[in-house]
């Protein structure tokens, strides 16, 4: 490691802004923990019918489940079932709107199962699939 | 091989960003093909193992020992789970020595996975029955296309013996 930077919080130049012709100043400082709170603790690139990984950080496996079905199973076990996982299909050659969602049922600490379907619905092995992940971990 | 810190008390996600940022993936083309007994109907499974997963444990001295794994899901598995309290075994437990696909901790990081990923159900009798629960192949032993995906099913001409999946 070259080196690390130890801090409680980031602190940028405060500016000054005229809003509804008041002069506003608009803080500029967050807390650090902050910052490694709302960083991803988990994120994937693989291939839409989840048939290989481009990359990722934090996952162990992808598991084809079936048509248009994944499951990404995480090295590091989330906290609890709350956190917030986030996905996008790409749509590049599928020539509808593809749309990437997970199901309470389907989540646990350890693993996100999700799925790939059309606009209307249907399911649909897309092109490329992107999650990330934000929350606790255990 | 990339020499690994002493690991053991260290985060397992800072574990994950140091591997991640110091060495290189490794694509495999292993495959984990298993079905759920408890779920004939659905067609089989497949595992596909991480690139900077299998980057970790091949270096060694990343991952916890799978046992770690299995107390969470013991933990998470109970009607009044919460939250986890005892990630502590994630992080606090001597890590994982370096692992070949069959050789090293656990007879190897395939039987680590399996064990990690799968569910125990299926691993723990994957050769009961009149045909193995699981398989583990090249990823060219699949089909080549996705044609009729919904449908795959372990061949019913395999043995349950151990050459099947060793």
């Amino acid at each position: 490691m070259a080196g690390k930077i130890v801090a409680d919080q980031i602190e940028g130049t405060t500016t000054t802004e005229t809003v509804d012709g008041a002069s506003v100043t608009i803080p500029n400082v967050i807390d650090t923990k902050y910052v490694v709170n709302g960083s991803s603790k988990a994120w994937l690139t693989c291939v839409g019918d989840n048939t290989a990984i481009d990359d990722s950080l934090n996952v162990s496996s992808l598991t084809d489940v079936t048509s248009a079905t994944g499951r990404q199973n995480y090295s590091t076990s989330f906290n609890n079932l709350h956190y917030s996982f986030v996905g996008q299909a790409e749509s590049t050659f599928s020539t509808t709107m593809v749309n990437l969602y997970h199901t309470h049922a389907d989540k646990t600490a350890s693993a996100t199962q999700f799925f790939t379907v059309n606009a209307g619905g249907g399911n649909l092995d897309t092109e490329e699939n992107c999650t990330q992940v934000l929350g606790d971990l255990a | 091989m990339t020499v690994t810190p002493q690991f053991k008390g260290v985060h397992l996600f800072d574990r994950l960003c140091w591997a991640k940022e110091t060495l290189d993936g490794v694509q495999s083309d292993i495959r984990i093909v298993f079905e759920d007994p408890n779920d004939m109907d659905a067609p089989a499974k497949i595992l596909v193992p991480d690139l900077n997963w299998v980057a970790a444990a091949e270096n060694g001295g990343v991952l916890p020992p799978v046992e770690s794994y299995w107390e969470l899901a013991k933990d998470e598995a109970q009607p009044d789970f919460v939250k986890h309290t005892r990630g502590y075994l994630l992080h606090n437990t001597e890590p994982v020595g370096p692992m070949t696909e069959t050789t090293g901790p656990y007879g190897g990081w395939v039987n680590y996975l399996i064990m990690k990923d799968i569910p125990q159900h299926i691993w723990q009798t994957w050769n009961e029955g009149n045909k193995p629960k699981m398989v583990i192949c090249r990823k060219e032993q699949l089909p080549a296309t996705r044609e009729w995906r919904n449908a795959w099913k372990i061949s019913e001409e395999l043995a349950t013996d151990h050459n099947i999946a060793a």
